[in-house]
């Protein structure tokens, strides 16, 4: 009982990080979000790191980093372009 | 043998919601917090105890950096009032409107603009639980929020005057140096 208890545990202790490190598909608020910056950095002569929320980037690590960030995104969408006359297309609704 | 194995199983499985948490900080108002590394991921506490106080967060960045900012209240029954607002200023930033100066604490240095304006108005009022402290929050939601490259500042303040803790989020992924909320738990965890 106690090996199987301690085996049990163990198959948890490496289960749980391995899952809570499995990935998650980049939000659609976020391919929006990196976008509209680099439609801004092209029209700006700018250069922005958004390598957090690129498809690759450390939002998609686990599901509550996907959630924070496709909801940071579709809050932050607006935000850019505020007081703008013409948005660039990307950054459109 | 077997109970160093489970000994060692149990330390595990408490470390890994760790993986994921936010470095912790305390802010004290009239004190500048810098920021060590704006591109890792912060979880900067302070307390409202006159509701008159601003705590700022300096920023230096060498490039131009977009991460997700919110702010976040302890859910309990005494704070559901309590709501923190935050901006983020600086030099160089978008002129802000009129009511958009009206609603900051105080007024802007020459040549500071605002990249972001949060009152933490939103309602329902979201829900979020913290899995590393494995307390629920009341949270303003989090924005992206384009940092500038140089210099600049996240403001927090109390619109409604409330007093309590509360605690900025910046970043998403871990970290490292979690561990040194165990230095003041008592403050970080209720």
């Amino acid at each position: 009982m106690d090996l199987r208890l301690a085996r049990g545990g163990l198959s948890l202790a490496v289960l749980v990080p391995l899952l809570a490190a499995c990935g998650a598909p980049q939000a659609n608020s976020c391919k929006r979000f990196v976008a509209c910056v680099a439609a801004l950095d092209q029209q700006d002569g700018t250069s922005t790191n958004v390598a957090r929320f690129e498809p690759d980037g450390d939002c998609w690590n686990g599901a509550e980093g996907a959630a924070l960030c496709g909801t940071a995104c579709e809050r932050g969408l607006p935000n850019l372009t505020a007081g703008l006359d013409s948005p660039p297309p990307e950054c459109r609704p | 043998m077997r109970r160093p194995l489970v000994l060692t199983a149990f330390v595990l499985l408490l470390l890994a919601p760790a993986a994921l948490a936010h470095a912790p900080a305390r802010l004290w108002p009239g004190e500048v917090f810098p920021l060590p590394d704006p591109k890792v991921s912060w979880a900067l506490f302070g307390l409202f105890e006159s509701g008159e106080e601003l705590f700022v967060v300096a920023v230096d960045l060498d490039e131009r950096f977009a991460s997700p900012v919110e702010v976040m209240v302890p859910h309990r029954d005494e704070l559901r009032d309590h709501r923190p607002a935050f901006a983020v200023v600086g030099p160089g930033l978008p002129t802000p409107s009129l009511e958009q100066r009206q609603r900051l604490p105080e007024a802007l240095p020459a040549g500071w603009g605002l990249a972001l304006l949060d009152l933490n108005e939103i309602e329902p009022r979201p829900v979020y639980f913290e899995s590393f402290l494995r307390r629920f929050f009341w949270t303003s939601e989090p924005t992206a929020v384009v940092l500038p490259r140089g210099q600049s500042e996240v403001w927090i303040w109390s619109p409604r005057r409330t007093n309590g803790k509360f605690l900025l989020g910046v970043g998403v992924e871990e970290g490292g140096g979690y561990f040194e909320v165990f230095d003041d738990w008592s403050f970080y965890a209720y």
